[in-house]
């Protein structure tokens, strides 16, 4: 089930009656919420609920174990299985196939011939996020952020949130599981914001990101077009996964305000960032705040020196890279994002940057490029997929059709642009000052534009796939 | 506050609170959904009015390939030979080659799913004012066991050959998005935005319009680039005649002027995939249907069995492949 499709429609509206009819108990809003979770993640795969509740339940109990207990020995122990179990779990079905596959081809490059497994493994809807949910959950336990929830019905609906459940946004523990204790309450301005969003997100996905999708495909699926159509491509591919995941985090916030839940942004307007560590605190907010507060930090982050510092940064984002996916097409991507911020780091701490002031302009220029390089490896197949690609911007002929592709990206493009310079001079405390007709008349152009490229198959979420 | 539903924040146990003004809230989407129907009512009557540009068909390779076929029948006023029938006559039947042979022809040939007796639409606008015109039929045994034809193809040539009224100004109640939203952009974009081809097609063509202009260039022949590989095809080769086909080839005959000849020919399978029964199924085929459509000289040189080098799918030959089975229907044509 996803967002974009007819029966998520269906599932969502009965969800929110009945939501409304047990208004007056905590305890079944809560079996709702899970009930409900339970039933969206099942039609996936149902065998992968058990799975589910396997790893969350340990986590349930390590935090509750590690909450009640004064060793901080037996802390460490309680939150080692945590971790273990959670990266076990990851492993298992996300990179096992990946390592091994790695593993025998170092082999055959030393010279050691054998044979290679057949080893394919399910990899389970939205695995990456909910592990790091609930990793995030015991580490915050461990570090005494939050008080360990008794209550599993509660901890699992926290965990299963079913809008943010399969592709964030990864919500910290501190900021929803309280959300869960708590009577909510939901007034006018909060449905109406989160139907906002809700509009917003599916214009994203069905207008921007869809429309995207096929001048990617076109060109990223076949081998052997050249010039100046794969730079655009790559383009396109920005705009396309900009809508897709900006897109989708939106629709849950605004599904989850419906129901008088807040959810962390995960994107503002990135592509006006006008540095690289910039883009970074706009695109993927609670992923990048993830990795900064789990693993730069307790890295060293910025406290041992230039070099570590660039090393932890660089590391932090390959890290980043393969959590997306085993390949080492997102070890490239994660690596090329690391080099540019490890670089503007070390230029930004340096005694030149204080006498030379690059114009926002040439820093927009620049932190793009990083960007679309980032991109390239990010949509190819392989890393000599991306290669080959680049060589032929130069080498190969473009295709016959390269003008009208380019008035076809330019247009997506332009409306990327539109939509990121509307969201930042129009965000929803500045919308709330407008007439309320101006806000109807708007909401009204983005509902005929939705419904105007809802597709009888929707074309599935790009983040679902880690 | 009037309708205010607050309920009681005290309870210990209380799931949510609804602070909410109901009035405030439907007012906004009684607001939005009415916003909503007028816009979808400006673009029906605007459709209809004719105020917007004369929709172009280009919306996906099915509707291009069709549009394109009416307008060539239409247009080519010069010719006196013309090939319709299924894809396969579409990649089969190289038209500059037939040209390099003195032949002057329009490859007609559009997609199995039209069915033969909308190919009698196209043959008979291609004959009008021709009485001495040779129509052949080229069919693949894929398609003459095709159960069903697909009657929403079957309206994209009629709208295509102006035969039917545009649908989008006709109010159906099933069809609300395609008369008013659909119908709308795609008046408002085609001309001017370029409609990418997926799949295959987009590799080679990119965009609906180059698809179009590419098989005008062309005297309608439309290049396959897929492979074909045997070992991934499990179709079944036991070809027969659908039931649809009789009625189909009697209704093809009949929309053609008295006069004008009309030829059959099979188009032909992969090695890998044929059988021993299928060389009795094809001579069947070419018996009855020829009968059907009183074809005058059922083509009976042409091989029906081709190396599976020279396919890029069951049904359709590569390029080059294409090239060499027309310049031998040229010399069968010449004898």
């Amino acid at each position: 089930m996803i967002f974009n499709s007819n029966i998520f429609i269906l599932f969502f509206s009965a969800f929110a009656l009945i939501y409304w009819l047990v208004r007056r108990n905590q305890r079944c809003r809560d079996w709702l919420i899970l009930g409900s979770s339970f039933i969206f993640y099942g039609t996936w795969d149902w065998r992968f609920l058990g799975l589910l509740v396997v790893t969350g339940g340990i986590d349930f109990v390590c935090a509750y174990k590690i909450g009640i207990s004064h060793n901080p020995t037996y802390k460490k122990r309680w939150l080692m299985l945590s971790i273990l179990s959670n990266m076990g779990t990851l492993g298992f079905f996300k990179y096992s196939g990946f390592f091994l596959e790695s593993a025998f081809h170092i082999l055959e490059i030393v010279g050691i011939q054998s044979t290679r497994p057949v080893f394919a493994v399910i990899l389970p809807a939205g695995i990456s996020f909910y592990t790091f949910q609930a990793l995030a959950y015991t580490i915050d336990v461990y570090r005494g952020h939050i008080k360990s929830e008794t209550n599993p019905v509660k901890y699992f609906a926290f965990l299963t949130f079913f809008p943010q459940l399969v592709a964030g946004p990864i919500e910290r523990a501190s900021v929803l599981l309280p959300q869960f204790r708590q009577q909510r309450f939901i007034n006018d301005s909060m449905i109406l914001r989160g139907v906002w969003f809700i509009l917003w997100g599916f214009f994203l996905k069905v207008v921007i990101a869809d429309y995207f999708a096929p001048l990617v495909d076109m060109v990223f699926n076949v081998k052997h077009l050249g010039g100046s159509v794969n730079i655009l491509a790559t383009l396109a591919f920005g705009g396309q996964i900009y809508g897709d995941f900006a897109g989708y985090s939106l629709i849950a916030i605004g599904l989850a305000n419906t129901l008088g839940f807040e959810l962390s942004a995960n994107f503002s307007y990135p592509y006006l960032s006008s540095n690289i560590q910039d883009f970074w605190r706009r695109w993927h907010q609670t992923l990048s705040t993830w990795f900064r507060d789990y693993l730069y930090i307790p890295l060293g982050g910025d406290r041992f020196g230039s070099f570590r510092t660039f090393f932890n940064i660089c590391l932090t984002f390959i890290l980043a890279g393969l959590w997306h996916g085993a390949n080492w097409t997102f070890i490239f991507w994660g690596l090329c994002h690391g080099l540019a911020l490890g670089c503007y780091r070390i230029w930004r701490t340096s005694k030149i940057s204080a006498s030379i002031r690059i114009p926002k302009i040439v820093g927009w220029g620049m932190t793009m490029w990083v960007v679309g390089i980032g991109w390239l490896f990010f949509r190819a197949t392989s890393v000599s997929h991306a290669w080959d690609m680049v060589r032929a911007v130069a080498k190969d002929q473009p295709p016959s059709w390269s003008n009208d592709y380019a008035l076809a990206v330019s247009f997506g493009l332009l409306a990327v642009w539109f939509y990121d310079v509307f969201n930042k001079h129009f965000h929803w405390e500045r919308v709330c000052a407008w007439p309320w007709s101006l806000r109807v008349v708007v909401k009204s152009i983005l509902l005929v534009f939705i419904v105007a490229r809802w597709g009888k198959e929707p074309p599935s979420f790009i983040y679902f796939q880690f | 506050m009037p309708h205010q539903q607050h309920e009681s924040a005290t309870h210990r146990k209380v799931g949510q609170v609804y602070l909410v003004n109901s009035i405030v809230l439907l007012k906004q989407f009684a607001a939005i959904l009415l916003i909503f129907i007028g816009a979808f009512l400006i673009m029906w009557i605007s459709n209809r009015s004719g105020v917007m540009p004369k929709k172009t068909q280009l919306g996906d390779p099915d509707s291009t390939i069709i549009s394109t076929k009416a307008r060539l029948a239409t247009t080519s006023n010069q010719k006196r030979i013309a090939f319709v029938g299924d894809s396969s006559c579409l990649v089969n039947i190289h038209i500059p080659t037939m040209n390099d042979n003195g032949i002057d022809a329009v490859n007609l040939g559009t997609l199995s799913y039209l069915g033969i007796d909308s190919f009698g639409l196209l043959a008979q606008r291609f004959c009008q004012n021709k009485p001495d015109a040779e129509i052949f039929l080229v069919l693949h045994p894929e398609c003459v066991r095709m159960v069903a034809s697909s009657s929403d193809h079957r309206n994209i040539l009629l709208e295509a050959l102006d035969r039917a009224t545009d649908s989008s100004t006709q109010f159906q109640l099933s069809n609300l998005r395609k008369i008013t939203v659909d119908d709308f952009s795609s008046r408002l974009f085609d001309g001017w935005l370029p409609t990418p081809l997926k799949g295959r097609l987009g590799y080679r063509y990119g965009f609906t319009h180059n698809l179009m202009s590419e098989i005008f260039s062309t005297g309608g022949f439309m290049e396959e680039t897929s492979r074909f590989d045997a070992s991934d095809f499990h179709g079944s080769s036991d070809y027969r005649i659908a039931r649809r086909v009789q009625n189909e080839c009697t209704l093809f005959r009949s929309y053609l002027p008295n006069g004008v000849r009309v030829y059959l020919l099979v188009s032909p399978i992969p090695q890998s995939h044929a059988t021993r029964g299928n060389e009795k199924q094809i001579l069947e085929m070419r018996s009855e249907i020829g009968k059907w459509i009183q074809s005058e000289n059922p083509s009976k040189n042409m091989p029906t069995v081709l190396p599976d080098s020279s396919f890029g799918t069951v049904t359709h030959l590569l390029p080059n492949s294409a090239r060499e089975y027309t310049q031998q229907l040229c010399l069968m044509l010449s004898q």
